[in-house]
């Protein structure tokens, strides 16, 4: 039976990344991948959504074009090219990290793990047996589903099918409108489905920002995507020709006939099928629990990403992977603190947000003051043809330490990194105010914002 | 990665200095890049070529080649048009670092001038410019 210092299981960007670090702190690395190396995220998520956002950026672009100068007769638009270059893309990247793996000196075994024992365990199919010293558990998470309504992979279907799909619906249904949701929307909406989406809680977006959810809905709207908030789906029927979904919103009660109805409410830890009950790792709601070092209740037994449900983006499952390798080594490890991890959407309007929203903060006793500088005066987004939108700070009163940074805007999912450096480093608006923004860029409007915060508006 | 002495010339091709070989088959030419070259890049990852029909003056960009590394830029050793592109590479990239002078293969073309080869550097030329270019 092979041995290992460190076995991963899942390869995923939590499981990869944990193993690089643990091949580069010394350890003999193996990692066990079901399917496709790069995980969710790399296959099925973040890298291959964004590759058909961007065809849907270059279409919206294109159809407002006549102010640009630009005219067409009729301008095709192939949805199966854009599939077929977000597969490509894909590939590229998990080739990428099949060489990292195999540059690193770290074995990839395929097939699902199972604990035979707590340093014992068995790969299916295959039967093969590996033992391990240290284990870490990166398996991810699944689509949640909606009681009673089960994933027909056809008509009624995820986030996964939806990326399989070499045509866009003529109508959908989405059930969500949470990020992943709100993207897919985009998508389909831009490539001429009529989509309609359907959120519970009062907002689109809604663990954003309040203030950021009404500018998103307000854009939503103009770009013909029917976002029905505060609306519960009751029923889902299925037709010859698609699906009937029965929705509630308050005492009105309303029935949408679609072609597809894409579920997007959430994820669930996939930890079952482990074996973790007979050794002992403990689980919350199906959540692995782990401490700071991500140590599951088992000693040698670590567990990162999605299957811990801290917070399910891929940097925080990186982030943490490199945590869990370090914590083997005995090394010291920094304490993650998962409010101040940036947040990004990445439909028709980006978001992107770090820290506590104004009502998290009041919440949480701070004394709060605020500060929004909008994209429509400056000159870059003006020139980009692309200013609605704004930033917007939250401030502790007193010290105006910046407790949260929040946008929605053009582009702005590559402007969060900046702040989170300074929430990170726990500066205050006048830090921020301080720090020179290159002109002319989207980014000055984040020193705008802290100019407001301190009572000295620029260009405002 | 390879010394110079565990290196592949491949003896009845021409070589630029930009690590192209050129194989001449009648009246048309193949081309690749070197061993030297997939091995400086490391493994391939992706290939971007042009298509059929599309031509190009000597010294100008073809295509490009992605690695884990890098990503590098392909020059057609001789003027020309493309006759055909290697399709296989789209799923197989890794043939470039495989076999660089056989199932490596990148372009067809039909030279504007069959006697631009002669200019092009002979396997001990090659090798020659290799040397001098790592004193």
């Amino acid at each position: 039976m092979e041995q290992f210092d460190v076995i991963v299981i899942g390869g995923g960007p939590g499981g990869y990344v944990a193993a690089i670090r643990a091949s580069q702190l010394g350890f003999k690395t193996a990692v066990i991948e079901k399917e496709s190396l790069g995980g969710t995220c790399l296959n099925w998520g973040c890298v291959p959504t964004k590759s058909l956002l961007r065809n849907a950026e270059v279409i919206h672009l294109l159809s407002e074009g006549r102010s640009f100068g630009f005219s067409f007769e009729n301008l095709s638009v192939d949805y199966g090219a854009a599939h077929k270059r977000s597969r490509q893309v894909v590939s590229r990247q998990t080739k990428r990290i099949g060489f990292l793996m195999k540059n690193n000196n770290i074995a990839v075994y395929e097939g699902a793990a199972r604990f035979e024992g707590p340093k014992k365990i068995t790969i299916d199919p295959s039967g093969e047996k590996l033992q391990a010293e240290n284990i870490i558990i990166a398996t991810g998470a699944k689509s949640r589903q909606i009681p009673g309504v089960d994933f027909d992979g056809e008509k009624i279907i995820t986030f996964r099918k939806a990326l399989e799909l070499t045509e866009v619906p003529s109508s959908a249904v989405i059930v969500g409108a949470g990020p992943i949701g709100m993207e897919f929307a985009t998508v389909w909406n831009r490539y001429g489905s009529r989509v309609t989406v359907v959120e519970l809680l009062p907002h689109a977006l809604p663990l954003e920002d309040e203030d950021i959810c009404i500018e998103a809905e307000k854009q939503f709207k103009r770009a013909k995507i029917n976002v029905k908030t505060g609306a519960m789906v009751e029923a889902i029927t299925k037709t010859a020709d698609g699906v009937e979904v029965a929705v509630t919103a308050g005492d009105k009660h309303e029935t949408i006939s679609a072609e597809k109805v894409l579920v997007a409410i959430g994820f669930v830890a996939n930890s079952e099928d482990l074996g973790l009950e007979n050794i002992g790792v403990t689980t919350t709601r199906g959540n692995i629990d782990i401490d700071d070092r991500m140590k599951t209740s088992v000693d040698h037994i670590y567990a990162i990403g999605d299957a811990t449900g801290k917070l399910g983006l891929a940097h925080v499952a990186s982030a943490q992977g490199l945590i869990a390798a370090e914590a083997i080594a005995g090394n010291e490890t920094p304490i993650l603190d998962y409010v101040n991890i940036p947040r990004c959407t990445y439909a028709f309007p980006e978001v992107a947000s770090v820290g506590l929203t104004e009502k998290q903060a009041e919440d949480q006793g701070f004394e709060v003051i605020t500060a929004q500088s909008p994209f429509v005066a400056n000159g870059k987004a003006l020139a980009m043809n692309e200013n609605f939108g704004f930033v917007k700070i939250v401030s502790e009163a007193e010290t105006q330490k910046i407790l949260g940074v929040h946008m929605v805007g053009a582009h702005v999912t590559e402007l969060i990194a900046g702040p989170t450096g300074m929430v990170t480093l726990e500066s205050n608006a006048e830090d921020l105010a301080r720090t020179i923004h290159p002109h002319p860029t989207l980014s000055e409007v984040v020193m705008e914002a802290a100019f407001t915060l301190t009572g000295k508006t620029l260009h405002g | 990665m390879k010394e110079l002495s565990e290196l592949i010339f491949l003896e009845d091709v021409r070589y630029s200095k930009e690590h192209e070989w050129v194989l001449v088959e009648g009246d048309t030419i193949k081309v690749g890049i070197s061993d030297y070259a997939q091995d400086q890049l490391g493994d391939v990852v992706f290939v971007e070529l042009p298509q059929a029909g599309d031509s190009f003056e000597a010294g100008e960009v073809f295509g490009t080649v992605e690695s884990v590394k890098t990503l590098s830029e392909l020059y057609m050793p001789m003027g020309g048009e493309i006759i055909a592109v290697n399709e296989a590479l789209e799923e197989s990239p890794e043939f470039i670092n495989d076999k660089p002078y056989e199932d490596g293969w990148m372009i067809t073309v039909k030279p504007d001038d069959m006697a631009d080869y002669d200019s092009l550097l002979s396997h001990e030329d090659y090798k020659r410019f290799l040397e001098e270019s790592q004193e």
